[in-house]
Protein backbone atom coordinates (compact mmCIF):
# COMPACT_ATOMS: atom_id res chain seq x y z
CA UNK A 1 0.00 0.00 0.00
CA UNK A 2 1.32 3.55 -0.58
CA UNK A 3 1.73 6.02 2.15
CA UNK A 4 -0.10 8.62 3.11
CA UNK A 5 1.90 11.18 1.83
CA UNK A 6 2.34 9.99 -1.69
CA UNK A 7 -1.28 10.14 -2.01
CA UNK A 8 -0.77 13.59 -0.65
CA UNK A 9 2.01 14.20 -2.78
CA UNK A 10 -0.18 13.31 -5.99
CA UNK A 11 -3.04 15.30 -5.09
CA UNK A 12 -0.82 18.56 -4.55
CA UNK A 13 0.91 17.58 -7.30
CA UNK A 14 -2.14 16.81 -9.69
CA UNK A 15 -4.12 19.63 -8.32
CA UNK A 16 -1.58 22.66 -6.66
CA UNK A 17 -1.95 24.93 -10.55
CA UNK A 18 -5.94 24.40 -10.16
CA UNK A 19 -6.16 25.40 -6.50
CA UNK A 20 -3.23 28.11 -6.11
CA UNK A 21 -5.28 29.58 -9.70
CA UNK A 22 -8.68 29.91 -7.48
CA UNK A 23 -6.07 31.16 -4.54
CA UNK A 24 -5.05 33.77 -6.57
CA UNK A 25 -8.62 35.40 -7.27
CA UNK A 26 -9.76 34.81 -3.55
CA UNK A 27 -6.40 36.66 -2.64
CA UNK A 28 -5.88 40.59 -3.35
CA UNK A 29 -2.14 39.36 -4.39
CA UNK A 30 -0.05 36.98 -5.25
CA UNK A 31 1.73 36.82 -1.73
CA UNK A 32 -1.48 36.11 -0.41
CA UNK A 33 -2.31 33.66 -2.53
CA UNK A 34 1.05 31.53 -1.61
CA UNK A 35 -0.29 32.09 1.76
CA UNK A 36 -3.90 31.06 1.65
CA UNK A 37 -2.78 27.70 -0.46
CA UNK A 38 -0.22 26.86 1.55
CA UNK A 39 -2.73 27.26 4.93
CA UNK A 40 -5.05 25.57 3.04
CA UNK A 41 -3.37 22.50 1.52
CA UNK A 42 -1.81 22.02 5.84
CA UNK A 43 -4.72 21.87 7.31
CA UNK A 44 -5.72 19.22 3.95
CA UNK A 45 -2.37 16.99 5.13
CA UNK A 46 -3.38 16.74 8.55
CA UNK A 47 -7.21 15.65 7.04
CA UNK A 48 -5.86 13.22 5.23
CA UNK A 49 -7.00 10.01 6.81
CA UNK A 50 -10.34 10.91 6.98
CA UNK A 51 -10.52 12.36 3.31
CA UNK A 52 -8.59 10.00 1.21
CA UNK A 53 -10.35 9.90 -1.67
CA UNK A 54 -8.78 12.95 -4.16
CA UNK A 55 -12.37 14.55 -4.71
CA UNK A 56 -13.07 15.05 -1.44
CA UNK A 57 -9.91 15.99 -0.64
CA UNK A 58 -9.92 18.56 -3.37
CA UNK A 59 -13.40 19.76 -2.19
CA UNK A 60 -12.21 20.06 1.61
CA UNK A 61 -9.13 22.10 0.11
CA UNK A 62 -11.30 24.62 -1.83
CA UNK A 63 -13.94 24.64 1.18
CA UNK A 64 -10.76 26.13 3.52
CA UNK A 65 -9.41 28.04 0.70
CA UNK A 66 -12.68 30.26 0.87
CA UNK A 67 -13.60 30.58 4.25
CA UNK A 68 -9.86 31.46 5.08
CA UNK A 69 -9.74 34.39 2.05
CA UNK A 70 -13.44 35.46 3.86
CA UNK A 71 -11.73 35.64 7.70
CA UNK A 72 -8.60 36.85 6.83
CA UNK A 73 -9.81 40.03 5.52
CA UNK A 74 -12.13 40.30 8.55
CA UNK A 75 -8.67 40.40 10.54
CA UNK A 76 -7.61 43.33 9.13
CA UNK A 77 -4.41 42.48 9.54
CA UNK A 78 -3.76 41.44 5.92
CA UNK A 79 -5.02 45.14 4.52
CA UNK A 80 -1.98 47.04 6.27
CA UNK A 81 0.51 45.96 3.67
CA UNK A 82 -0.36 46.47 0.05
CA UNK A 83 2.26 45.89 -2.07
CA UNK A 84 2.52 47.55 -5.25
CA UNK A 85 1.28 45.52 -8.25
CA UNK A 86 3.80 44.80 -11.38
CA UNK A 87 1.73 43.79 -14.20
CA UNK A 88 2.86 40.81 -15.55
CA UNK A 89 4.41 41.36 -19.44
CA UNK A 90 1.69 39.83 -21.39
CA UNK A 91 3.20 39.55 -25.22
CA UNK A 92 2.91 42.34 -27.96
CA UNK A 93 -0.16 40.01 -30.00
CA UNK A 94 -2.32 40.68 -26.90
CA UNK A 95 -5.27 42.88 -28.09
CA UNK A 96 -5.16 46.10 -25.94
CA UNK A 97 -9.05 45.85 -25.18
CA UNK A 98 -8.73 43.07 -23.99
CA UNK A 99 -6.32 43.36 -21.36
CA UNK A 100 -7.40 47.11 -20.28
CA UNK A 101 -11.25 45.30 -19.94
CA UNK A 102 -9.57 42.26 -18.06
CA UNK A 103 -7.26 44.71 -15.48
CA UNK A 104 -10.41 46.60 -14.63
CA UNK A 105 -12.59 43.70 -14.05
CA UNK A 106 -9.93 42.06 -11.71
CA UNK A 107 -9.35 45.37 -10.19
CA UNK A 108 -13.40 45.89 -9.11
CA UNK A 109 -13.16 42.40 -8.40
CA UNK A 110 -10.58 43.19 -5.65
CA UNK A 111 -12.47 45.79 -4.55
CA UNK A 112 -15.72 44.05 -3.35
CA UNK A 113 -16.16 42.02 -0.13
CA UNK A 114 -14.61 38.83 0.10
CA UNK A 115 -17.78 37.11 0.68
CA UNK A 116 -19.10 38.35 -3.07
CA UNK A 117 -16.09 37.55 -4.18
CA UNK A 118 -16.10 34.04 -3.14
CA UNK A 119 -19.41 33.74 -4.92
CA UNK A 120 -18.40 35.34 -8.22
CA UNK A 121 -15.36 33.33 -8.40
CA UNK A 122 -16.81 30.20 -7.48
CA UNK A 123 -19.85 30.63 -9.74
CA UNK A 124 -18.12 32.33 -13.03
CA UNK A 125 -14.11 30.58 -12.50
CA UNK A 126 -15.16 27.10 -11.06
CA UNK A 127 -18.79 26.86 -12.70
CA UNK A 128 -19.74 25.60 -9.92
CA UNK A 129 -23.94 25.62 -8.87
CA UNK A 130 -25.61 27.50 -6.27
CA UNK A 131 -25.99 24.50 -3.97
CA UNK A 132 -22.28 23.28 -4.17
CA UNK A 133 -21.23 27.10 -4.07
CA UNK A 134 -23.53 27.05 -0.96
CA UNK A 135 -22.33 24.02 0.67
CA UNK A 136 -18.58 25.28 0.39
CA UNK A 137 -18.90 28.43 1.81
CA UNK A 138 -21.57 27.46 4.35
CA UNK A 139 -24.46 30.14 3.29
CA UNK A 140 -28.05 29.21 2.18
CA UNK A 141 -28.77 29.15 -1.44
CA UNK A 142 -30.91 32.57 -0.82
CA UNK A 143 -27.26 33.74 0.70
CA UNK A 144 -25.12 32.68 -2.69
CA UNK A 145 -27.93 34.54 -4.78
CA UNK A 146 -28.03 37.25 -3.30
CA UNK A 147 -24.02 37.48 -2.82
CA UNK A 148 -23.63 37.03 -6.57
CA UNK A 149 -26.34 39.34 -7.73
CA UNK A 150 -25.43 42.04 -5.50
CA UNK A 151 -21.83 41.29 -6.54
CA UNK A 152 -22.46 41.58 -9.91
CA UNK A 153 -24.47 45.08 -9.45
CA UNK A 154 -21.39 45.83 -7.62
CA UNK A 155 -19.27 45.31 -10.52
CA UNK A 156 -21.66 47.03 -12.67
CA UNK A 157 -20.99 50.48 -10.92
CA UNK A 158 -17.21 50.10 -10.59
CA UNK A 159 -16.92 49.56 -14.21
CA UNK A 160 -19.13 52.35 -14.53
CA UNK A 161 -21.75 50.84 -15.78
CA UNK A 162 -24.57 51.55 -13.71
CA UNK A 163 -28.06 50.76 -14.59
CA UNK A 164 -28.90 54.78 -15.63
CA UNK A 165 -29.58 54.59 -19.58
CA UNK A 166 -26.13 55.81 -20.47
CA UNK A 167 -24.45 52.84 -19.95
CA UNK A 168 -21.52 54.00 -21.34
CA UNK A 169 -18.78 50.56 -22.07
CA UNK A 170 -15.54 52.74 -22.49
CA UNK A 171 -13.68 49.28 -22.21
CA UNK A 172 -14.87 47.64 -24.93
CA UNK A 173 -14.16 50.76 -27.30
CA UNK A 174 -10.60 50.54 -26.50
CA UNK B 1 -26.37 34.87 -19.34
CA UNK B 2 -25.56 38.76 -19.31
CA UNK B 3 -22.83 40.45 -21.31
CA UNK B 4 -21.50 41.23 -17.74
CA UNK B 5 -21.00 37.64 -16.43
CA UNK B 6 -19.81 36.52 -20.15
CA UNK B 7 -16.83 39.19 -19.43
CA UNK B 8 -16.12 38.49 -16.39
CA UNK B 9 -16.13 34.38 -16.83
CA UNK B 10 -13.07 35.41 -19.32
CA UNK B 11 -11.38 37.70 -17.74
CA UNK B 12 -11.16 35.03 -14.52
CA UNK B 13 -10.04 32.41 -17.26
CA UNK B 14 -7.59 34.49 -18.72
CA UNK B 15 -6.20 36.14 -15.53
CA UNK B 16 -5.09 32.58 -14.40
CA UNK B 17 -3.64 31.37 -17.41
CA UNK B 18 -0.04 32.09 -16.67
CA UNK B 19 -0.20 31.02 -12.72
CA UNK B 20 0.76 27.58 -11.96
CA UNK B 21 2.11 25.93 -9.01
CA UNK B 22 6.23 25.28 -8.47
CA UNK B 23 6.61 21.35 -9.29
CA UNK B 24 8.30 20.92 -6.03
CA UNK B 25 5.07 22.43 -3.92
CA UNK B 26 4.32 18.89 -3.17
CA UNK B 27 7.64 18.17 -1.67
CA UNK B 28 7.38 20.83 0.23
CA UNK B 29 3.89 20.27 1.48
CA UNK B 30 4.60 16.95 2.87
CA UNK B 31 7.38 18.29 4.85
CA UNK B 32 5.46 21.10 6.16
CA UNK B 33 2.40 18.86 6.77
CA UNK B 34 4.47 16.36 8.56
CA UNK B 35 6.53 18.98 11.08
CA UNK B 36 2.81 20.69 11.57
CA UNK B 37 2.10 17.36 12.57
CA UNK B 38 5.24 16.54 15.03
CA UNK B 39 5.35 19.94 16.39
CA UNK B 40 1.02 19.37 17.34
CA UNK B 41 2.21 16.37 19.16
CA UNK B 42 4.72 18.31 21.26
CA UNK B 43 3.37 21.34 21.89
CA UNK B 44 -0.70 21.42 20.98
CA UNK B 45 -2.49 23.67 18.68
CA UNK B 46 -0.07 26.81 19.11
CA UNK B 47 2.75 25.61 17.05
CA UNK B 48 0.67 24.44 14.49
CA UNK B 49 -0.89 28.37 13.51
CA UNK B 50 2.93 29.30 14.68
CA UNK B 51 3.90 26.69 11.33
CA UNK B 52 1.25 28.13 9.14
CA UNK B 53 2.61 31.70 9.49
CA UNK B 54 5.48 30.91 8.21
CA UNK B 55 5.03 31.26 4.41
CA UNK B 56 7.44 29.71 1.76
CA UNK B 57 6.39 31.05 -1.92
CA UNK B 58 4.69 28.67 -3.83
CA UNK B 59 4.55 30.94 -6.48
CA UNK B 60 6.54 29.41 -9.54
CA UNK B 61 6.74 32.51 -11.87
CA UNK B 62 4.74 34.37 -14.33
CA UNK B 63 5.68 33.62 -17.35
CA UNK B 64 6.59 36.53 -19.50
CA UNK B 65 7.97 35.15 -22.36
CA UNK B 66 5.72 36.29 -25.37
CA UNK B 67 5.52 32.76 -26.87
CA UNK B 68 2.95 31.89 -24.52
CA UNK B 69 0.30 34.14 -25.37
CA UNK B 70 -0.54 33.68 -28.86
CA UNK B 71 -3.31 34.98 -31.34
CA UNK B 72 -6.35 33.07 -30.57
CA UNK B 73 -6.61 32.99 -34.60
CA UNK B 74 -5.25 30.00 -37.00
CA UNK B 75 -2.22 31.07 -38.14
CA UNK B 76 -2.43 30.14 -41.53
CA UNK B 77 1.16 32.00 -42.49
CA UNK B 78 4.74 31.12 -41.78
CA UNK B 79 4.57 30.59 -37.96
CA UNK B 80 7.70 28.81 -37.27
CA UNK B 81 7.14 28.59 -32.88
CA UNK B 82 3.37 28.46 -32.34
CA UNK B 83 4.27 26.37 -29.20
CA UNK B 84 7.75 26.59 -27.79
CA UNK B 85 8.03 23.93 -25.50
CA UNK B 86 10.30 25.40 -22.98
CA UNK B 87 8.84 23.56 -19.92
CA UNK B 88 8.52 19.81 -18.93
CA UNK B 89 9.88 18.98 -22.65
CA UNK B 90 11.96 15.76 -22.84
CA UNK B 91 12.09 14.32 -25.59
CA UNK B 92 9.04 14.51 -28.04
CA UNK B 93 7.36 11.33 -29.32
CA UNK B 94 8.64 9.48 -32.13
CA UNK B 95 6.50 10.36 -35.67
CA UNK B 96 3.85 7.54 -36.31
CA UNK B 97 0.60 6.58 -37.95
CA UNK B 98 -1.01 4.20 -34.92
CA UNK B 99 -3.82 5.57 -33.00
CA UNK B 100 -2.89 7.51 -29.57
CA UNK B 101 -4.97 6.98 -26.37
CA UNK B 102 -4.07 8.19 -23.22
CA UNK B 103 -6.34 8.22 -20.40
CA UNK B 104 -6.46 11.09 -17.22
CA UNK B 105 -9.25 11.32 -15.15
CA UNK B 106 -9.87 14.90 -14.64
CA UNK B 107 -11.87 17.03 -12.14
CA UNK B 108 -13.17 19.51 -12.45
CA UNK B 109 -13.94 18.84 -15.96
CA UNK B 110 -11.44 20.93 -18.26
CA UNK B 111 -12.23 23.25 -20.84
CA UNK B 112 -11.32 23.45 -24.15
CA UNK B 113 -11.05 26.95 -25.38
CA UNK B 114 -9.53 26.66 -28.94
CA UNK B 115 -7.90 25.34 -31.75
CA UNK B 116 -4.61 26.72 -33.50
CA UNK B 117 -2.73 25.68 -36.63
CA UNK B 118 0.70 26.84 -38.12
CA UNK B 119 3.36 25.11 -40.91
CA UNK B 120 6.67 23.82 -39.54
CA UNK B 121 9.80 23.15 -41.32
CA UNK B 122 8.44 19.16 -41.63
CA UNK B 123 5.24 19.19 -40.10
CA UNK B 124 2.00 21.23 -39.77
CA UNK B 125 0.97 21.69 -36.08
CA UNK B 126 -2.47 21.96 -34.13
CA UNK B 127 -2.77 23.07 -30.67
CA UNK B 128 -5.72 22.43 -28.66
CA UNK B 129 -5.81 25.20 -25.59
CA UNK B 130 -7.54 23.95 -22.96
CA UNK B 131 -8.21 25.29 -19.45
CA UNK B 132 -7.46 22.97 -16.45
CA UNK B 133 -5.67 19.94 -16.67
CA UNK B 134 -4.85 18.58 -20.12
CA UNK B 135 -7.76 15.55 -20.04
CA UNK B 136 -7.85 11.92 -22.15
CA UNK B 137 -7.56 11.93 -25.47
CA UNK B 138 -7.80 9.25 -28.42
CA UNK B 139 -5.88 10.14 -31.58
CA UNK B 140 -6.82 7.98 -34.49
CA UNK B 141 -7.51 7.91 -37.91
CA UNK B 142 -11.38 7.25 -39.01
CA UNK B 143 -13.15 6.45 -42.22
CA UNK B 144 -15.44 9.03 -41.54
CA UNK B 145 -15.52 11.96 -39.15
CA UNK B 146 -18.78 11.31 -36.94
CA UNK B 147 -19.78 12.68 -33.35
CA UNK B 148 -22.11 11.78 -30.80
CA UNK B 149 -25.01 13.19 -33.48
CA UNK B 150 -24.59 10.16 -35.84
CA UNK B 151 -23.91 12.53 -38.74
CA UNK B 152 -21.08 12.36 -40.43
CA UNK B 153 -19.16 15.85 -41.07
CA UNK B 154 -17.95 16.41 -44.37
CA UNK B 155 -13.99 17.95 -44.23
CA UNK B 156 -11.42 18.52 -47.63
CA UNK B 157 -8.77 15.85 -47.41
CA UNK B 158 -8.54 12.28 -48.10
CA UNK B 159 -7.49 11.14 -44.64
CA UNK B 160 -9.45 12.52 -42.01
CA UNK B 161 -8.07 12.31 -37.99
CA UNK B 162 -10.46 12.41 -35.30
CA UNK B 163 -9.00 13.85 -32.03
CA UNK B 164 -10.89 13.25 -28.86
CA UNK B 165 -10.53 13.98 -25.65
CA UNK B 166 -12.41 13.15 -22.66
CA UNK B 167 -13.31 14.36 -20.10
CA UNK B 168 -13.52 17.09 -21.61
CA UNK B 169 -15.96 20.37 -22.69
CA UNK B 170 -16.02 23.33 -24.79
CA UNK B 171 -18.70 25.19 -23.19
CA UNK B 172 -19.63 26.23 -19.62
CA UNK B 173 -22.22 24.68 -17.43
CA UNK B 174 -24.52 27.38 -18.21
CA UNK B 175 -24.15 26.51 -22.27
CA UNK B 176 -22.06 29.32 -23.11
CA UNK B 177 -19.32 28.00 -25.90
CA UNK B 178 -16.41 28.64 -25.13
CA UNK B 179 -14.24 28.31 -28.37
CA UNK B 180 -14.18 31.87 -30.47
CA UNK B 181 -14.81 32.40 -34.11
CA UNK B 182 -16.05 29.52 -36.42
CA UNK B 183 -15.48 25.77 -35.13
CA UNK B 184 -15.13 24.69 -39.01
CA UNK B 185 -12.06 26.18 -40.49
CA UNK B 186 -9.74 25.29 -43.76
CA UNK B 187 -6.28 26.16 -44.22
CA UNK B 188 -3.70 26.26 -46.97
CA UNK B 189 -1.12 24.03 -44.85
CA UNK B 190 1.41 21.44 -46.17
CA UNK B 191 -1.21 18.19 -44.57
CA UNK B 192 -3.53 19.83 -42.84
CA UNK B 193 -6.70 20.89 -45.19
CA UNK B 194 -9.29 21.32 -42.45
CA UNK B 195 -10.58 21.47 -39.18
CA UNK B 196 -13.95 21.03 -37.38
CA UNK B 197 -15.45 20.64 -34.07
CA UNK B 198 -17.32 17.42 -34.29
CA UNK B 199 -18.50 17.11 -30.96
CA UNK B 200 -18.94 18.78 -27.65
CA UNK B 201 -21.68 16.08 -25.96
CA UNK B 202 -21.62 14.41 -22.27
CA UNK B 203 -17.77 15.63 -21.49
CA UNK B 204 -16.56 14.22 -24.50
CA UNK B 205 -15.36 17.03 -27.54
CA UNK B 206 -14.05 15.83 -30.79
CA UNK B 207 -11.99 17.76 -32.97
CA UNK B 208 -11.88 16.59 -36.90
CA UNK B 209 -8.70 16.96 -39.16
CA UNK B 210 -8.95 16.71 -42.83
CA UNK B 211 -5.51 15.98 -44.21
CA UNK B 212 -4.09 15.35 -47.54
CA UNK B 213 -2.54 12.38 -47.03
CA UNK B 214 -2.37 9.79 -44.35
CA UNK B 215 0.66 10.73 -42.84
CA UNK B 216 2.90 10.11 -39.60
CA UNK B 217 1.64 11.86 -36.60
CA UNK B 218 3.15 12.53 -32.85
CA UNK B 219 0.88 14.22 -30.08
CA UNK B 220 1.82 15.33 -26.57
CA UNK B 221 0.77 17.57 -24.02
CA UNK B 222 2.12 21.17 -22.67
CA UNK B 223 1.32 22.50 -19.16
CA UNK B 224 1.14 26.12 -18.06
CA UNK B 225 -1.05 26.72 -19.83
CA UNK B 226 -2.51 23.42 -20.77
CA UNK B 227 -2.25 21.89 -24.28
CA UNK B 228 -2.38 19.00 -26.36
CA UNK B 229 -0.41 19.44 -29.70
CA UNK B 230 -0.76 16.97 -32.59
CA UNK B 231 1.95 17.23 -35.35
CA UNK B 232 1.47 15.74 -38.76
CA UNK B 233 4.28 15.29 -41.07
CA UNK B 234 4.57 16.72 -44.41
Amino acid sequence: MRSHDAEYADFVRARGTALLRTAYLLASNPAQAEDLLQISLTKTYLAWTRLRDPTAAEAYTRRVLANASISWWRQKLNRLERPADVLPDLGVEHPAGALAERAAMMDALRRLPPQQRAVLVLRYYEDRSEAEIAATLGLSNGSVKSHASRGLARLRVLLGEGGDLSTTRSQESG
Amino acid sequence: MSDLEGRLTSALHDETTTISARPSLADEMVRRGAGVRRRRRVAGGAACLAMLAVSVPVWRSIDTSASRIEPAGPSTGTSPNAVTPTRSSPALPAFAAATVDVVHQRRPTPHVVGLRTGRHGSYDRVVIDLTGAVPGYHVAYVKSLVGSSGKAVALPGTAFMLVRLTPADAHTRSGRPLIQGPTTQTYELATLRASALVEDFEGSVSFGLGLSGRVQFRVFELIGPSRLVIDLRH
